[in-house]
């Protein structure tokens, strides 16, 4: 469904704007800002946020396109559109800095499942934040890691000692995400109520940048009112 | 592993200056090509001698092949510069209105299109110099207010705060912790008293 996302609003823009050009144009472009967003929140939140389906779905599909477009020029010499170096130059870099954002989004994702893996497994909330590879990628990499330690040192610990989850005496083995983390943000949309830092009431005002700790303003991160920077 | 461990406290100046590399700037191009689809953008018809904007990187490639000029913003000239230079001078509280990536910006105009700019080259080098020291010694003064709960710091840039950010997260997380080691020892001590007070009463 969401691989058609852009040919659905083609047509609809075809019915009430004739000239779509300009709006699927518009549309790239924001794809490209909300891509650096996430790829920002993603790098500074301590927690692990949702996964963009639909925005990666719709810009790799542009990306696989743009693939096309290359082999199909690159092999074909007797082009007869002269600026077709120069062109490509173009084409190859910008496909250079779409391939290094998502690259860089993917990863900094997945060493964050790395690290927060037994807390994620315990969460319907944050499973449901995983893309379906990320799942699986995350099952495998558990598995084969218990297995590890279990042959290393683990079967030849007493059993109470055994588990890798253990919460008894006061203290987690569960690595949980630093809420209190402090993190920069920029105040993207206006919020009307102030919010309560520790015993202080803060208000944030739009365009405003701000340092505070991440709990403070975790949902207004997810709906996008402040970015982290 | 899949992160490398100091991209994961900030971000680098080379990512810093690759994000700054997606935002507009206007050309003059030399040159005239027809349009380019792009993923994320699509680029207009060039015409030779007609203004347009286009991505800063588009707008570097085009000018290492010499096919157009690139327009400064209107605050990288010898004017605008010393007028924010005093206004950060008057304003001691507070940092003036420059873009959120004036660094960035300049940094790559004086390597890439140093023969675009208005003014000479070297001075706008040094004013830009004396304008990042004063910031810096600001941000230093203000990091003297910072508290466990909240700092504001409008108009900072990206630069400087990547600058600043792996010592005050630091520090202000530490601050945090500190914090409630003693609202929670508080909150003892008046357990212990009510329990002290329910033994008088008896």
């Amino acid at each position: 469904m969401a691989t058609n996302f852009d040919d659905i609003l083609a047509d609809f823009d075809n019915q009430v704007n004739p000239n779509n050009r300009l709006t699927l144009t518009k549309l790239k472009r924001q794809d490209l800002q909300l891509l650096q967003t996430v790829w920002i929140n993603e790098r500074m939140a301590p927690e692990l946020l949702t996964y963009e389906h639909e925005l990666i779905e719709r810009i790799l599909s542009r990306l696989r396109d743009q693939v096309e477009f290359i082999e199909l020029n690159s092999i074909d010499i007797q082009n007869t559109d002269k600026d077709i170096k120069l062109k490509l130059v173009v084409i190859e870099s910008e496909l250079g800095r779409v391939n290094f954002l998502l690259r860089s989004y993917l990863r900094t994702r997945l060493s964050k499942i790395d690290r927060l893996t037994v807390f994620i497994r315990t969460s319907d909330e944050f499973i449901q934040r995983l893309s379906e590879e990320e799942t699986i990628y995350m099952e495998n990499h558990f598995k084969s890691l218990v297995q590890l330690y279990n042959n290393l040192f683990l079967n030849t610990m007493p059993e109470q000692l055994q588990s890798l989850d253990d919460e008894s005496g006061g203290i987690s083995m569960i690595e949980q995400p630093d809420w209190n983390k402090p993190v920069f943000i920029r105040v993207v949309n206006d919020i009307k109520e102030s919010i309560i830092v520790g015993d202080e009431e803060v208000e944030l005002e739009k365009e405003g940048i701000y340092l505070l700790r991440y709990s403070a303003v975790k949902n207004f991160v997810h709906n996008r009112d402040v970015v982290l920077i | 592993m899949s992160l490398p461990n100091d991209l994961k406290i900030t971000l680098s100046p080379q990512e810093v200056e690759f994000l700054t590399e997606s935002e507009m700037i206007t050309i003059l191009p030399r040159y005239s090509m027809n349009k380019l689809e792009l993923i994320t953008d699509d680029i207009p018809k060039l015409m030779a001698m007609h203004r347009i904007q286009v991505p800063l990187w588009y707008a570097l490639i085009l000018k290492q092949q010499r096919k157009c000029s690139i327009v400064p913003p209107n605050w990288l000239n010898h004017k605008s510069l010393k007028e924010f230079f005093q206004s950060e001078v008057t304003e001691l509280n507070q940092f003036s209105k420059l873009p959120h990536n004036w660094l960035e910006l300049s940094k790559i105009f004086f390597e890439n299109a140093a023969d675009d700019l208005s003014d000479e080259p070297a001075k706008l080098k040094s004013l830009i110099q004396d304008l990042k020291e004063l910031r810096l010694i600001k941000v230093k003064k203000g990091l003297s207010l910072i508290n466990e709960s909240h700092l504001q710091l409008d108009n900072l840039s990206i630069l400087e705060i990547n600058e600043i950010r792996p010592f005050v997260v630091e520090v202000m997380g530490k601050l945090t912790k500190l914090k409630q080691v003693i609202t929670n020892e508080i909150d003892e001590d008046r357990l212990e008293d009510r329990d002290n007070d329910d033994d008088l009463m008896e």
